[in-house]
């Protein structure tokens, strides 16, 4: 774990830095009258503080075990997921909730939940229309209509 | 009003059909959310929230604490058939409870930890109605010093007790703080790190952020294993009434368990994970036989379960009477209460018995309905719990979206959470602590108003923290807490308590 609190300490910081760089712009003011960036200053300083000695406290420690943190990942999944989600809410305006909604899981069930197609479509298809009965009509939520579904209304 | 004429009250909203139906389903969701691994109360409650906008405020803080106090039945469930905690609490009821479980016990095991689950329970909601006024009138003499004093003390004791390290757990700390105060400066108007955004104005939503930190990050964390099928101990659940010897082994973890549990779960910082992980460090050091612990001693069961439960009671304490939440759990509820109009703190009691006592007698309530669906159907929770997470994990992501997007309807909040989750998937693999990230987020903006209130009012002199004697206890208790992780005598045994819980 040694390298890796290195590691991240080090990226902490750096954000601590940007914090406190930024925070005085704001208005630091005074001990009697503080300023807008009186409280993200205080944040800042203490991120760096911590950041610095959790830095000192992996630096001297010895003899400690290998952790192995990115090793047998499945990188594919991971990558997957993160863009059908990036896709689905960019784009969830326009498709509309029950268009997005069911592609997304279907997408999710059958290429990374390793289900066949025909229970992924039905999964899909449930979650879907359970979802929009749940949330939209009982609950008024008010899920995106979409463009399709704003032409039909 | 006394305490009977208070419980009177109680129990009238309580019965009330409408609160008892959302107490039932708040029980429910949080049974199935503890029996179901990679979805914790937080994340849940957070998704709900935005649906009791159009509850009346009792029935959906009703729903929402039935959730949290549920889930701490449901996850032994988990923990005791196939090893893996259903939620965080349930981590250490593994170690006995799977035990128990392949030497073909899993019913009195199961049935401990239901039964300890609702004494615990029942004497954790009968301490919160007997401290709670006292603390309530307590809490009158507090001004924007003692606030700030007693924020202080909480942090520090998150970090002190966080299971892993202390000082990543306070940079967590740093880092919730100044994510608390992105957006309009409440005092001066002035928009802080909003880069001209307008969705940033109104600072970064709670819900996301948790919806990120412990929903989406989750799933990345078991994506990347391959996780297969659970493997579900095929074992028959019989006998879920323990036996007389049990109850005899068991009568004191269940006691400590409560008392410890109820006290840890007041203090800010604590709650319910710390509670079982102290319970059972508890257990070992009073057992006359501490190497069979992890071997199957129904003792290692009854004591963190009890705990759990009577921290879930005693994390109300705070929430209610000084407005200041416990843990991320109790951030979230004390977001629901004011988006409904509620102020929790001091003046609650006097100002909405109704909602005060309401939501405590309910937990009553709620204890009785719990064990009734635990212990009758936990057939039901076994084959829930064999559904795949390839199912699963579509699920929970859909409903991270839907709540951060019924929030205020805005796709940013769901793009808010996914790069929440991508953070919280690396904070959790470098082993930083994410609650208390939450935690400061929420107490920030407190934390904030209550320092340049305090400077204010003394011209600048900031030995107005030590001049008044509460605040001064509360930092004096908090500097105490720092030195002693700092002196070696006292770094070790906190090692030596991480390490045992974890063995």
């Amino acid at each position: 774990m040694r390298k890796h609190d290195l590691i991240s300490s080090a990226i902490w910081f750096f954000v601590s830095l940007l914090i406190l760089f930024s925070a005085p712009k704001l208005g630091f003011g005074s001990l009697s009258v503080p300023g807008s960036g009186f409280m993200p200053f205080l944040a800042g300083a203490f991120i760096c503080l911590f950041s610095i000695a959790t830095f000192l406290s992996a630096l001297f420690t010895k003899g400690e075990e290998k952790v192995v943190l990115w090793g047998n990942i499945n990188y594919f999944k991971l990558v997957t997921v993160l863009v059908l989600l990036l896709v689905y809410i960019f784009v969830i305006d326009y498709v509309g909730f029950l268009v997005g909604t069911f592609l997304l899981i279907l997408l999710l069930m059958h290429f990374l939940g390793s289900l066949r197609w025909l229970p992924s479509l039905f999964g899909a298809f449930a979650t879907t229309i359970c979802c929009y009965f749940i949330f939209d009509v009982w609950l008024r939520t008010n899920l995106p209509k979409g463009v399709i579904m704003s032409w039909v209304s | 009003m006394g305490f009977l004429d208070s419980f009177i009250v109680g129990l009238q909203v309580a019965f009330v059909p409408t609160n008892l139906f959302f107490c039932f389903i708040g029980c429910l969701i949080g049974t199935l959310v503890g029996v179901l691994p990679g979805l914790g109360p937080t994340a849940v409650i957070s998704l709900l929230l935005p649906m009791t906008f159009h509850l009346n405020p009792i029935s959906g803080v009703i729903m929402l604490a039935g959730i949290y106090y549920g889930a701490m039945y449901g996850g032994s469930t988990t923990s005791i058939l196939v090893n893996i905690p259903g939620e965080a609490a349930s981590v250490v009821t593994c170690l006995d409870g799977y035990q128990m479980a392949r030497q073909g016990r899993a019913g009195p095991a199961l049935g401990m930890s239901a039964m300890g689950s609702f004494i615990a329970g029942t004497f954790g909601v009968l301490f919160l109605m007997l401290l709670s006024p006292p603390l309530a009138e307590l809490a009158l003499k507090f001004g924007p010093p003692e606030y700030f004093s007693l924020m202080i003390l909480g942090l520090t004791l998150l970090g002190f007790l966080s299971s892993g390290s202390m000082l990543k757990s306070m940079a967590m700390a740093g880092a919730g703080l100044f994510l608390g105060t992105v957006g309009l400066d409440n005092l001066t108007g002035t928009p802080r790190f909003t880069f001209d955004s307008p969705t940033l104005m109104d600072g970064i939503d709670l819900v996301p952020i948790v919806m990120g930190l412990f929903g989406v990050a989750e799933v990345f964390s078991n994506l990347e294993q391959n996780i297969g099928a659970r493997d579900v101990l095929k074992t028959k659940i019989e006998h879920i009434l323990p036996t007389k010897l049990d109850w005899i082994r068991s009568k004191w973890a269940l006691a400590r368990g409560t008392i410890i549990g109820f006290f840890l779960g007041i203090l800010p910082g604590g709650g319910a994970i710390i509670a079982s992980f102290a319970s059972y460090a508890l257990e070992k050091r009073f057992s006359k036989t501490p190497e069979k612990f992890g071997t199957g001693m129904i003792e290692g069961v009854a004591g963190p379960e009890a705990a759990n439960n009577s921290a879930a009671s005693g994390a109300f304490i705070p929430m209610l009477t000084l407005g200041i939440p416990a843990n991320a759990v109790m951030a979230v509820l004390l977001g629901a209460l004011i988006i409904h109009g509620v102020q929790p703190g001091p003046f609650l009691i006097k100002e909405r018995p109704d909602l005060f006592w309401g939501v405590i007698t309910s937990m009553y309530v709620g204890n009785v309905m719990l064990l009734i669906l635990n212990l009758p159907l936990i057939g039901l929770w076994v084959r829930a719990l064999r559904v795949p997470y390839g199912i699963l994990f579509p699920l929970i992501l859909l409903f991270c979206l839907i709540g951060s997007y019924s929030l205020k309807n805005n796709p940013w909040d769901m793009f808010t959470m996914a790069m929440f989750g991508i953070v919280g998937y690396f904070l959790r693999k470098y082993k930083y602590d994410t609650p208390s990230l939450v935690l400061a987020f929420v107490l920030g903006p407190i934390m904030e108003a209550s320092l340049r209130r305090s400077l204010l009012l003394s011209n600048g002199s900031p030995f107005v923290f030590f001049q008044r004697p509460i605040s001064a206890v509360f930092l004096v208790a908090a500097l105490a807490l720092v030195l002693s992780s700092v002196l070696p005598a006292m770094k070790k045994k906190r090692e030596a308590i991480i390490v045992e819980t974890e063995d």
